[in-house]
Formats: structure tokens, sequence, C-alpha cells
């Protein structure tokens, strides 16, 4: 598909966009929190994609070079936005669309990474998870851009630190850094809600 | 925290997340077998990115993806039609050796299939890809004004299929070589002017004195390269096209 639409196939070129277009919808809205931005990202991470195809070998190696152009947007932008006009972001609305739950103090005991996600969580657990979520949500946002960029593409988009540091264009070592205190900041941010961790 | 704290748990951090070699893995494992606290910490950066991971993320909208491909769509079509402009110049300034002077003769089979698809097919000619040999956006080409990368394609291109690279070491190699840049870049700034592209197909101007019946031009299409490649190659060197050329795919069946 991606030697098609390298080759100028303009329906290739789509099915491509709509493979990947929620995969980059997502990584450019959890480093910039907004949906307009992130929208805006992935048109410009697919045409900045387009105008490079021809450089990419074999399809296995898209949404990684994809991913790489949209983070590199991502960032870019939010430069940009810090020097100028603040980022509206989308808590109000995330808020309406039942996205966050409300927040409230949770007990340690819930976080066992290895029940997160899993089928036989009760619903209690459930609940104590969504009430994380938003407090983490909201911590997120107090952390520097470049502690959260490497925070979430680590965890939330699973990248390795060679990926993080050469979609972000630093060393491992920083990328090992900033994970640290992102994390460090994180758990002072979610101390009242994580009790004694 | 001390130094040797905080080393420790930027250490611990990337342990967490399986990014430590296997020797200090295993140096870390150990004690944490016996170190509870230091397995709280490790538990806690899991957890922490065990919750990053369940961040919901809004879907993106229907509309708004339909909205998003239409605007994507548009600009690479403009990114197109501006390699195909850029590119129409170079097609222009090869149109203008479709002269009488360049016989079909003169130059061969290859020639010859150049002229076949520049005259009669006009319009209607296609590369590879499927693109139009004539672009239908360029109604006139007044000064060509090559810019650096247009000029690093045509080069990477000709040196790809000549191997100019790799024959360095003969001076007659590097004549040719700077024989044929000058050929490039004359036959690139040469003024043309077409009213059109059915009229280039059709009208036969003149031919520019500098590229005059010692060179030959090659239109190549190569893997890689967005736009087709123009060559401009000295036919008495046969080391660089003439007859030696003929492997070149430079116009589909």
């Amino acid at each position: 598909m991606v030697e098609k639409a390298a080759a100028g196939g303009t329906e290739a070129f789509e099915a491509l966009f709509v493979k990947y277009r929620q995969r980059v919808f997502a990584v450019a809205w959890r480093l910039l929190h907004n949906e307009d931005t992130a929208l805006d990202i992935v048109q410009d991470a697919f045409v900045r994609a387009y105008e490079q195809l021809n450089t990419l070998r074999g399809e296995t190696q898209f949404y990684p070079w994809l991913r790489r152009i949209a983070v590199n947007l991502a960032i870019d932008r939010l430069r940009h936005l810090r020097r100028g006009v603040e980022l509206e972001l989308d808590e109000e609305r995330m808020d309406q669309r039942g996205l966050t739950p409300i927040s409230g103090r949770l007990e340690i005991g819930c976080l066992s990474p290895l029940a997160a996600g899993s089928a036989e969580e009760s619903p209690v657990q459930k609940a104590e998870f969504a009430e994380l979520s938003a407090a983490l949500s909201e911590a997120l946002l107090k952390l520097s851009d470049s502690h959260r960029a490497v925070f979430m593409l680590h965890a939330a988009e699973g990248m390795s630190y060679k990926e993080i540091a050469e979609a972000l264009d630093c060393n491992i070592g920083t990328v090992m850094s900033r994970l640290f205190y992102a994390r460090k900041r994180l758990q002072e941010l979610l101390a009242p809600h994580l009790g004694e961790m | 925290m001390n130094e040797d704290t905080l080393g420790e748990k930027v250490v611990l951090s990337a342990f967490a997340d399986g990014e430590l070699d296997a020797a200090q893995a295993r140096d870390l494992a150990g004690r944490l077998a016996t170190d509870p606290a230091l397995r709280r910490v490790v538990t806690s950066y899991k957890a922490l990115d065990a919750a990053a991971l369940r961040l919901p993320v809004p879907e993106l909208p229907q509309a708004a993806a339909a909205k998003a491909w239409r605007n994507v769509a548009r600009r690479t079509c403009e990114v197109s039609l501006a390699d195909q402009r850029a590119f129409g110049r170079i097609e222009a300034a090869a149109a203008a050796l479709a002269t009488p002077a360049v016989s079909n003769e003169a130059f061969g089979e290859a020639w010859k299939e150049i002229a076949n698809r520049l005259q009669p097919e006009g319009t209607d000619s296609q590369f590879p890809n499927g693109r139009k040999l004539f672009p239908v956006s360029v109604p006139s080409v007044q000064a060509p004004e090559p810019d650096a990368s247009q000029w690093e394609e045509v080069w990477r291109g000709i040196r790809a299929q000549t191997g100019l690279s790799r024959r360095r070491s003969l001076p007659w190699r590097w004549l040719a070589a700077a024989s044929l840049a000058a050929a490039v870049l004359l036959g690139l700034l040469v003024h043309v002017s077409l009213p059109g592209p059915e009229q280039a197909a059709l009208g036969v101007p003149e031919a520019p004195e500098v590229l005059d019946d010692r060179y030959q031009a090659h239109i190549q299409y190569t893997e890689g390269l967005r736009s087709p490649v123009v060559c401009f190659l000295l036919k008495d060197d046969t080391g660089l096209g003439g007859e030696k050329g003929q492997n070149w795919r430079w116009l589909p069946e």
C-alpha cells in the first residue's frame, strides 16, 4: 500500500489515512490535550508523510515513521503555543462527553498494573481506576511539555527509550532522566489519590 | 534525596521499563527480592504507566475525519501539482530539443521513443507511475528557475543511472561529467516559451543553440524520485548514453 501511495496512488494513500488516522490522532491528543490541534497534527503529519513517502521502504515501517512525524509536529506545536497563545485544553469538552470521571481519593490497593484493563476487574476497581485516570489527566497537565511527552510516549504509546530519543532528537540518558522526573512529579501530584505509594 | 539515591531511582525507573542491560537488570532484580521499599517504587512506576495507558482518548469523529481527509487530499494534490509544475519546466526544455536539428536518425532508437511520445501523443503520454507527461497545469513556461532541491534530484538520478560517482578516477569521465552538468544546467535555464501543452506537442520550438546536435536528451523516471529526470547527454560519450543507454527504462510501453 505504501509503495502504491508513493507512486501517486490516491486510493492507496487514503487507505493508509483511514488505517492510521485514529492512532496518529491519539498520539497528538496525548501530547496536546486539544482535539482541534490534534486534528491539525493528523493532517500535517499525513501531508508531510506524503511528501516523503518515497524515502520509506515497506509498510512495516510506516506507522513508526508516521508517528515520529506526528510527535515532532506536536512538539513543535507545543513550543509554538507556549510562546504565544495558550492552548485551550479539552477538559471541559471531555467532561461533557463523559471521558473523565469525577476525581477522588484512590486506594493503593487497586493499582496493580497487572489488573489494569483486566476483564476480571470489579466495578469498584473500575471506578477506582477511573478516578485515578481523572487525577492523572490533571496531573499530566502540570508537567513540563518535555516531561509529559516522554512519559506519554513511553507509557501510553509503548515507545522504547531509543524510539523516544530519536523522535525527540535527544539522547537516551535524557529520556531516562526525563521519564524519572516525570514519574517523580506525578507521584507527588497524585499523592492525595495514591495514599502512601 | 542524595545523588546516590537519585541515580538509583533513575535506574529503577529504567528497570521498570525493561531498559537496563541484562547484568544491571539481574543485579537489581536480586536487590528487589530483598528490599520491599525498592519493590514499591517499581510497582508505583508500573502503576502510573498502566493508568496512563488507560487514559481515555477521544475518538476521531467521522465528520472530522472526513474533513481531515479532504484537506489532506487537497494539500497532497497541491504537492503533486507543484511537482508537476516544477518538472513541467524541465519537460518544456526537453521538448524544445525535439527539433529538426536533433533528428530521430541522429539519436537512435531511444530518442525516437521520446520524440514519438512527445509529439504525436501529446498530453496523453504518461510515465510509469501514471502521471501525465505533460501536466495540464503548464500553460506556458517562462525562464525556468530550477531550485536547489530540483537540482539535487536531477543529479541523484543522473548519477544513479550513469554511475558517475564510481568512475571518477578517469579524467575523461570528469570532463564528460562536467559537460553533462553544463548541458543539464543550460537545458534548464534556457528560456522557453510554450503557449500550451498541446501546442508544445504539435508546434516545434527552435532548439537552444547551446544544446546542439552533440547532445541527446533522456527522460528518466527513477524509483525513489518523485519527478522524472531529464538527462542531457553527450552523444559521443558512449559510456554515458547513446547506444549503451538503451537499457534505461525511461518511458513506458
